[in-house]
């Protein structure tokens, strides 16, 4: 075995001298700049995006943009204050449809579903969620637009709900699953019945985790364009009621930005500022309320 | 690298000496510790050690847990220094080359140094023909005409070939624990080391996989200078010609295994022996 | 996590508000309830998408049968429609996407993974988060004013020299919509390819150091290789993603109907299945050119969750064989 040992041809000596090794650390060196460079490479367009949108929507900042009902590209007073209202419109009825609808599926999964039916679900959940916003969009467009005859922010809102749904079970479920199975058996062993038990013990612990994955869930459907274009639709002022059409802030960025006005190109970058600084803020709350949670999809 | 600029001077391995008493009586040191200290942050964990370990011969060293056993053997291979903050003070010399000399490599010096680990890990995504030649393929190693006999040899030298001779495409991880243990050994020799370092190699075995790495270890001895941390202190004392006992990050004892099991110099030897503690 | 003093009032307030005597009515039908609802809302919204798409496009399915998706004119005046050219379109530029992206993107994760410090990672991960969290159409609105214009100016002028049809090329193209794509996907590819470095123990990686490997090879040999799996379902995420995105692809993509001129026909305009929704959905007019419309949606509906599914069952199967170590 010893004898062998020396024949095998690289043998004690092969690797200390070779040009083999030099190579090798070589190539570890480098990677690491290579890597670090993809990883600039990767990070450039974030801060150039951000960097744009603060750049052009600052430039072409006014205050009565904010304040002002959008009107034609050559009367320079029209402003984005009609999509600021649809946005808020769409987004309060796509809250009230999502979030209960949501942290229904989701307690029932994280209660119910220790069964291969619920794992089922949990699968339909997750494949809802990937599913593509603009199909959302049509669905609503054949269930609600048709039926009421004309867009509607409501459609608007009924679609961004739909979308929330999946969004908002998941994290339910998620955030209750992280509640200590000690508090829940206290709760029964003080003869707490099931609903008493979920409601004061299982939802109140996990509220905090829900409430920011909620947040988030808001500040993704205040984000969507594609499901608002055959819903919500499009109108130059803000909506009487729910069953008008609305402008919104995206809908009205893709609008204007394609447009070959000016002026409306510049409230589209107002109108992208004032959305990123929305969805900034929704982001920052919740790093505040739970900084443990660091989700994104 | 290559040349050998002895760094090391005689007085200092004679300092190393008085400490283990015994050791070098009939041979040369491969591996020599001195003044070494590591840290985790501010806390240190190792104190001051000085040993040598000699050539062809099983090195135990044993101690209660927490007692920086596994540090120590973490030293010698510089695997240390890749956890967080961890921090290494003095000298490690491998045939009285300074290992933590500022030109050194670790990565040269972790191919001279074997290491076996306390719960079997084989690569999972490598077959058992793919574990053994892991260390050759990186060495640029491809030619099956060389990598086919070393790879029975190897396993051979395990006594895992004729187990496994027909299913080498096999995952590694399909094997049972003492197999997969002995395929991490086998892996760890393939790449013809001079030191084999083994953290605990039968923490997670059954009795009989753990007679058969007893064995093996035995075995192994015939070539290379291995370094076995143990917690159990009939192993060492089945396995190793020499004993070091640690103790709170201090070296308490070092010498030939008899002695050190049946004359102990030091009372914290004996308590911890007898099983006092620990 | 919880606060144990809350959740101590909080069972004391549960206790005090309720009779342990008697089940009230509510509580009766509390479990049913949340198993009609929460069941049956994910049942009937998935039911809902399905029956609505289907039903829609039934008309088109029985005109054209299978030759909708191998002709090539669209046509909506002669009532003729072939939907060749935005199955070419979404194809193309989501694999272009994956082909810019997964090597960047495995890149990126070893760099925040293996390379990055510990502490610095968490500021590694909110931007990636931020980069997620970026509406489509605000990547759409830059890709307009801020990303073709540099590719015209810079990119295309150098790339035409190696590849001479790029010379040709006009900003809006199916290469731009996929370079969109690709910065659009990044956040999903390295979180979940993060994840999974995550998942490697650490003993591993000890154990290819302690053969004497680089840093880099352990990376490459150990990570990568045992983590491959998990990059095959971050890839298959990231795939629905992009199959799927509509907004910034319409804007950049130059939305033409016209078939590809070659096989290869990446830096002329083109349209994929959402830009042709996004654009003629709302204008379309008579019922078979709408049917036609909704049975692209419905074509893209199977299309993503296919891929989202095969992603989904991975990860699940991984996160059962890790569970279970």
């Amino acid at each position: 075995m010893i004898e062998e040992r020396a024949s095998n041809g690289f043998g004690k000596d092969s690797y200390t001298s070779s040009r083999h090794w030099k190579t090798r650390l070589n190539i570890d060196r480098i990677m690491f700049f290579v890597t670090a460079a993809c990883f600039l490479l990767v990070l450039i367009p974030l801060f150039s995006i951000l960097f744009q949108v603060f750049y052009n929507g600052l430039r072409a900042f006014k205050f009565a943009v904010l304040l002002n009902e959008g009107g034609s590209p050559v009367s320079t007073i029209s402003g984005i204050r009609h999509a600021i209202t649809g946005t808020i419109y769409a987004t309060l009825i796509g809250s009230a449809i999502g979030i209960p609808a949501g942290i229904i599926v989701g307690t029932y999964l994280a209660e119910f579903g220790n069964n291969s039916f619920a794992d089922i679900l949990r699968i339909i959940i997750n494949t809802m969620v990937s599913i593509p916003t603009i199909i959302t969009g049509v669905v609503v467009w054949a269930f609600v637009v048709t039926r009421v005859g004309h867009f509607s922010v409501l459609a608007g809102g009924i679609a961004l709900g739909l979308i929330m749904i999946p969004l908002v079970a998941r994290t339910t479920e998620e955030m209750i699953m992280l509640v200590s199975p000690i508090y829940i058996e206290a709760g029964y062993a003080l003869g707490l019945t099931r609903m008493r038990n979920t409601i004061s013990i299982v939802l109140a612990n996990a509220s905090k985790g829900i409430a920011s994955g909620v947040l988030l869930a808001v500040a993704r459907i205040m984000g969507e364009t594609a499901p608002l274009l055959f819903t919500a639709f499009f109108s130059q002022a803000s909506p009487s009621n729910i069953f008008d059409p609305a402008a919104t802030l995206p809908v009205l960025i893709y609008n204007y930005a394609i447009s070959p006005f000016e002026y409306w190109q510049g409230l589209a970058w107002i109108a992208a500022m004032v959305l990123i600084l929305l969805n900034l803020d929704i982001l920052f709350i919740t790093r505040l309320m739970f900084p443990e949670t660091h989700q994104s999809d | 690298m290559s040349q050998d600029t002895t760094t090391a001077s005689k007085p200092q391995l004679q300092k190393t000496n008085s400490i283990s008493s015994g050791i070098l009586e009939n041979g040369s040191a491969k591996v020599v510790i001195e003044h070494l200290n590591a840290f985790y942050g501010t806390k240190q964990v190792l104190h001051d050690i000085n040993m040598a370990i000699r050539d062809k011969t099983v090195t135990a060293i044993i101690g209660p847990s927490g007692c920086g056993k596994s540090t120590l053997l973490r030293t010698i291979n510089r695997l240390h220094e890749l956890k967080r903050n961890a921090r290494v003070e003095g000298r490690v010399l491998l045939d009285n080359r300074d290992i933590y000399a500022p030109d050194v490599n670790p990565v040269v010096v972790r191919r001279r140094i074997g290491m076996v680990f306390q719960k079997p890990n084989p690569f999972p995504n490598m077959s058992i023909y793919d574990n053994v030649i892991a260390g050759l393929k990186l060495q640029g190693i491809r030619d099956k005409a060389i990598l086919d006999p070393i790879v029975e040899r190897t396993l051979k030298v395990v006594g895992l070939w004729d187990e496994v001779k027909d299913d080498l495409k096999r995952r590694g991880t399909e094997l049972s624990g003492g197999q997969q243990q002995r395929l991490c050994i086998a892996r760890a020799i393939a790449v013809e080391p001079e030191v084999v370092l083994m953290d605990e190699p039968t923490a997670s075995l059954d009795p009989a996989a753990t007679a058969i790495i007893e064995d093996l270890i035995r075995d192994l001895r015939k070539q290379y200078a291995l370094i076995v941390v143990t917690h159990n202190m009939q192993q060492a004392a089945r396995v190793s010609d020499h004993t070091a006992f640690l103790f709170n990050g201090k070296l308490i004892e070092y010498g030939p295994t008899r002695r050190v099991f049946e004359k102990p110099e030091q009372s914290l030897t004996e308590q911890y022996i007898t099983g006092r503690f620990g | 996590m919880a606060n144990e003093k809350n959740t101590a009032n909080s069972l004391l307030n549960s206790l005090a508000s309720s009779d342990l005597s008697a089940k009230s009515l509510a509580d009766k039908w509390f479990a049913p309830a949340m198993y009609l609802l929460g069941a049956g809302i994910p049942l009937v919204l998935s039911f809902l998408y399905l029956f609505t798409l289907i039903k829609e496009s039934w008309l088109a399915i029985t005109a054209f049968g299978l030759r909708l998706f191998t002709q090539t004119s669209w046509d909506p005046i002669q009532n003729n429609y072939g939907v060749f050219t935005f199955i070419y379109g979404t194809l193309v530029t989501s694999f272009i996407a994956i082909i810019i992206s997964l090597p960047l993107g495995i890149m990126v994760a070893t760099f925040v993974y293996e390379y990055v410090p510990p502490n610095l990672r968490v500021t590694v991960r909110n931007s990636l988060d931020l980069l997620a969290g970026i509406p489509s159409v605000i990547y759409g609105l830059w890709g307009i004013f801020v990303l073709i214009p540099f590719l015209k100016r810079s990119v295309y002028p150098g790339l035409g020299v190696v590849f001479p049809p790029v010379q040709s090329a006009i900003g809006n193209s199916i290469f731009s919509a996929s370079i969109v794509l690709s910065i659009m996907i990044m956040p999903i590819l390295v979180s979940i390819i993060v994840e999974g470095f995550d998942t490697v123990p650490q003993s591993l990686r000890e154990a290819m150091y302690g053969l004497g490997a680089t840093r880099w090879e352990v990376t490459k040999h150990v990570v990568v290789g045992t983590t491959k799996p998990t990059i095959a379902a971050a890839t298959l995420l990231a795939l629905g993603r992009a199959l799927g995105e509509t907004m910034a692809v319409t804007m950049v993509i130059g939305n033409s109907n016209n078939p590809p001129s070659s096989f290869f026909a990446i830096f002329e305009p083109g349209q994929t299945i959402s830009s042709l929704l996004a654009n003629e959905f709302s204008e379309a007019s008579g019922a078979l050119y709408l049917s036609t419309l909704f049975e692209l949606a419905l074509v893209l509906l199977v299309l993503t969750s296919i891929v989202n599914i095969l992603g989904i069952l991975i990860v699940k199967r991984l996160k059962q064989s890790y569970g279970g170590q």
